[in-house]
């Protein structure tokens, strides 16, 4: 059985919370050592269907980071606050759901006056951000990792940084894959799941040997 | 129009456009909780239940759904179905609820799903949406229990380790559930890479599965065209 749901390694010097070392390494230990999208696989699926072109991964990286890192600021303050004195738990899921979207929703309306030429190309993929699952699991994982309020929020920072590094590293990555030759029946998406694996074990390693 | 979007258009089949195998759509839950078989049909049926559930309520409620916020009301059908199956696991279900850990809950964000939705938004009847979810879903179970039976298959040379785990709890309450793991022979099937690589070799196999039958889709036949270098420089 995985681990789940995966904590930064370095939680358990806790009494050491508070300083600026302690929030450093959640922040490095959530965006490599236990990185959302290949160790902990959250929001998998967005990692191959955007990263075909370098420049729309990075826009869809970007607008996943804001979103990632507001929404799961706000999920939290509301779980911590709200849900969780008043016994209302079981509505996390509807909340999370709601707010996420919500946001997505109004930095899409922020971009359709700025950056309407990037919402036309990208306009699926921009609706869709709201219901990544990373989004959400990022919110549900702070609701059951027993952190405190600002270890959490760095945790947030720290998982938004490593799921928009690694969907731009992959896209950059694809570039290159898309035009060496490749075995027939690897061809497309197999030789893409294949390289993200190997990526995987890199990222398993910044944790150390098992 | 992009590749997301050309992919999901191309109609709801079981092998040719399977959705996890073939559009690479909700891989997080298949590729996490696939480390042995009964994790990966529990995970598996339920999120065929709330598939079909959220398909048949969204085309039931289409006429009241407002076009620009579609997927947050999308997103909030899927949540309360989940939210409901999420209680009904953890009452009959409780030993398999906490092996499969906070992928329960996120079944509500499988984009297999939320596509599917959003393609189905043109379909008249509920029960032409009720038939195109339910294959869309099988093609999500078959996939998942693949790739499940392979990986646990390498890493312990047995499959069904802990099937006591799919037994409801309150009929059986004297049965010890809890999950039990056969001796590991090859542990590197249980880490993550394996995971994502065993796919590969799945999606691998069914390309060539296909190419020697002939029955595949359109999109893998594609060949990579030689760059055809024009002279761009000096007097032509």
């Amino acid at each position: 059985m995985l681990e789940l749901p995966a904590i930064p390694i370095h939680l358990a010097d806790l009494e050491q919370a508070g300083t600026v070392t302690n929030f450093l390494s959640i922040i490095i230990a959530a965006a490599l050592a236990n990185n959302v999208v290949l160790v902990q696989f959250l929001g998998v699926s967005s990692l191959f269907a955007y990263s075909d072109r370098l420049q729309s991964a990075i826009e869809v990286a970007l607008l996943s980071f804001f979103v990632l890192f507001v929404a799961a600021l706000i999920n939290l303050l509301l779980f911590r606050f709200l849900l969780a004195p008043l016994n209302l738990e079981y509505l996390k899921l509807l909340c999370f759901v709601s707010i996420s979207s919500g946001i997505s929703g109004l930095s899409i309306h922020w971009i359709k006056q700025r950056f309407p030429l990037s919402l036309r190309r990208q306009k699926l993929a921009f609706y869709l951000i709201g219901g990544n699952s990373a989004v959400i699991g990022v919110a549900l994982i702070n609701t059951v990792s027993g952190l405190g309020i600002v270890e959490s929020a760095a945790y947030s920072l720290g998982a938004a940084l490593g799921f928009a590094l690694l969907l731009i590293a992959f896209a950059a990555l694809r570039q290159r894959l898309d035009t060496t030759e490749v075995p027939t029946p690897f061809r497309g998406a197999a030789i893409h799941l294949v390289s993200a694996g190997i990526i995987a074990m890199c990222f398993l390693g910044f944790a150390g040997p098992v | 129009m992009s590749n997301l979007e050309y992919q999901a258009n191309q109609g709801a089949s079981l092998w040719q456009n399977n959705p996890v195998l073939v559009q690479l759509l909700g891989l997080s839950p298949v590729l996490a909780v696939s480390n042995t078989v009964v994790n990966g049909l529990g995970l598996g049926v339920a999120t065929a239940i709330v598939f079909i559930l959220s398909c048949v309520t969204a085309s039931l409620a289409r006429k009241y759904i407002s076009y620009t916020w579609r997927f947050v009301w999308y997103l909030l059908i899927m949540a309360s179905y989940t939210t409901i199956l999420e209680f009904l696991m953890r009452a009959y279900y409780f030993p398999l609820y906490q092996e499969l850990g906070i992928y329960v809950p996120l079944i509500c964000c499988n984009f297999a799903i939320l596509i599917r939705m959003e393609i189905q938004s043109s379909m008249l009847n509920w029960k032409l949406t009720a038939r195109d979810s339910a294959l869309v879903a099988a093609g999500f179970l078959l996939a998942i229990v693949l790739l499940a039976t392979l990986r646990e298959f390498v890493a312990t040379g047995s499959v069904l380790n802990d099937w006591q785990l799919l037994l409801a709890t309150p009929w059986l309450p004297e049965v010890n559930q809890s999950a039990t793991t056969g001796s590991v022979i090859f542990s590197f099937a249980n880490l993550q890479p394996a995971a994502l690589i065993l796919l590969g070799l799945i999606v691998a196999a069914k390309n060539m599965l296909d190419s020697r039958f002939g029955f595949g889709s359109t999109a893998e036949k594609e060949t990579v065209k030689p760059v055809t270098r024009a002279r761009v420089t000096g007097s032509l």
